[in-house]
């Protein structure tokens, strides 16, 4: 072994190289030199800084690729160290085996990079990565909201629920009260002898009992319209609206109302059933709440088509809502007078069935002069005002969306 | 006495329940609760009489009877004025939420008439 080392550094019958030809200059013989010098500690340099790299970054796992291309790179580095120093030491033999090493080990690493390379193909690039990154924030962002949504919905469906539950149990319990204490009175007089105040009483009672069952049939009828979507079938409003002024004749003539239906009320999409129950209890919410003493009761159901969407709206001359109560009215059981008519819940089914169909209901503020039948960008039909024309009147809007 | 209630059938109920006392209880009723704050403004700053008691329904229109307790008790000469609550509902976070502020009793409807004369007994002592 020792041996063959020692041949492998025999420089015998090998000149250095500056004598090994004629026409070397120093010039030409330094250009060599320190060309192969620099290339080697440059080469030195590179796998330092790849190493430096590995250590400082544990947590990259570096593929094997990497560490055969360090052997490669230094390996070629000695060769050059060597073509410098035969220029004085003719150590040939040694320069040959560095360079078999050298090839075997380039030859290794091209077959590893020629392995590795359709892999490495479809890695995706850092700003395609970033891409998808943002794009799955994105969506989170997206799903976080959706959640928030949907907590704030049933955060107020529940505080809904819970207004509407005290609502409901103190307004069915105001009949009952009532009941009670009308039939202690009876009892009271039956016992004493007394019947001239009977009749009376039992008048007391009966008018409670149709109040309760009015509250209870339109608890039920809020019960059967849900908090579900609304179907979307193609509604014809006039018909709707014209049924709907038939089937009250009774009431309208007890209230001496008078109700005029516009012609060409818009055709809208929707449930047909929840639609006729909205146009209904806003007629019957101006005939119970539209009276002024000494003015006869004029109700107007009319409607408009306007861009993207459809409105219909109910107009009563009566006493008005302030617009500070204007949001109340739709609550269950929410009066704003004393009085006892109607259930206290219609509203409150035109604002659910309003919801059931994405579409938006609302009071019209008497001091805003812009007509129901025009959106403030459009407002060349002014003679056709529905409202604000004798007294305040109360005008209810309906709108929804339409293609 | 003053009774703040906005059903018409409860009041005349309260009124029907009192008639023929002796002696005789005046009874004014206010059907709401924003009729009910003014008064009870008018009483603090002597334009009105101030009443021997207050009978307030808790669920009022427009002014709950939550809200006018809250005001007697915080203006000053009515803060002490005796108020007895009535409430249809023996919902107990109402009662809880007005005994907080100071009441001298409560009656949940439909008022007894022993539960009546027993309340004003203890609240107008010997004033009536």
């Amino acid at each position: 072994m020792l041996d063959w080392i020692t041949k492998m550094f025999d420089t015998d019958g090998f000149p250095p190289r500056w004598q090994c030809g004629q026409d070397w200059t120093a010039f030409l013989g330094w250009l060599h030199i320190l060309s192969d010098i620099g290339i080697w500690a440059a080469y030195m340099a590179i796998p330092l800084a790849m190493w430096y790299f590995a250590r400082k970054r544990p947590d990259i796992k570096l593929p094997r690729v990497f560490w055969l291309y360090i052997a490669f790179i230094l390996a070629c580095g000695f060769t050059h160290l060597i073509e410098a120093a035969i220029f004085y030491w003719p150590i040939y033999r040694v320069s040959g085996l560095a360079k078999l090493i050298t090839a075997v080990v380039s030859l290794a690493t091209v077959f590893a990079v020629v392995k590795v390379l359709p892999a490495a193909l479809n890695l995706p690039g850092l700003a395609k990565m970033n891409e998808r990154l943002k794009q799955q924030i994105t969506y989170r962002e997206q799903a976080e909201r959706g959640l928030a949504r949907a907590n704030d919905t049933l955060v107020s469906r529940n505080e809904e629920l819970k207004r509407f539950l005290y609502s409901v149990s103190h307004d069915l319990k105001s009949p009952v009260v009532t009941i009670q204490g009308f039939t202690q009175f009876i009892s009271n007089d039956l016992r004493e002898g007394r019947t001239d105040r009977l009749q009376d009483w039992a008048r007391r009672i009966e008018e409670a009992t149709t109040q309760m069952s009015a509250s209870l049939e339109d608890l039920l009828a809020l019960g059967r319209v849900g908090y579900q979507q609304a179907e979307r079938q193609p509604v014809d409003l006039n018909r709707l609206a014209a049924d709907v002024v038939q089937s009250l004749a009774p009431q309208i003539e007890q209230a001496q109302a008078q109700v005029t239906v516009q012609p060409d009320l818009p055709r809208i999409e929707g449930s047909a059933e929840q639609l006729r129950r909205l146009i209904q209890n806003l007629i019957e919410n101006a005939l119970a709440h539209g009276k002024v003493q000494g003015q006869p009761l004029k109700i107007t159901v009319g409607g408009k088509r306007t861009r993207g969407s459809a409105r219909l709206w109910v107009s009563d001359n009566g006493p008005g809502i302030a617009p500070a109560h204007a949001e109340r009215v739709f609550l269950p059981f929410e009066r704003l007078q004393n009085t006892t008519k109607g259930s206290g819940l219609g509203l409150s089914i035109v604002k659910r069935i309003a919801e059931n169909h994405g579409a938006k209901v609302w009071v019209q503020d008497p001091a805003d002069q812009t007509p129901a039948d025009q959106t403030p960008a459009d407002q060349t039909h002014a003679d056709q005002a529905p409202a604000g024309q004798d007294a305040v009147g109360t005008t209810i809007v309906f709108e929804i969306k339409a293609g | 006495m003053l009774l703040v209630e906005d059903i018409a059938a409860h009041a005349e109920l309260f009124k029907l329940s009192v008639e023929g006392w002796e002696p005789p209880l005046n009874v004014e009723v206010i059907s709401n609760g924003k009729a009910a704050m003014t008064r009870f403004e008018s009483i603090a700053t002597g334009k009105a009489d101030r009443p021997d008691l207050v009978l307030l329904d808790l669920s009022l229109p427009l002014v709950s009877g939550h809200d006018l307790l809250a005001y007697i008790r915080a203006t000053q000469p009515i803060s002490d004025m005796p108020v007895v609550i009535t409430t249809s509902s023996q919902d107990e976070s109402d009662v809880v939420q007005a005994t907080d502020l100071g009441v001298q009793g409560y009656l949940v409807k439909p008022i007894q008439f022993s539960q009546l004369q027993m309340i004003f007994g203890k609240v107008l002592g010997n004033g009536v």
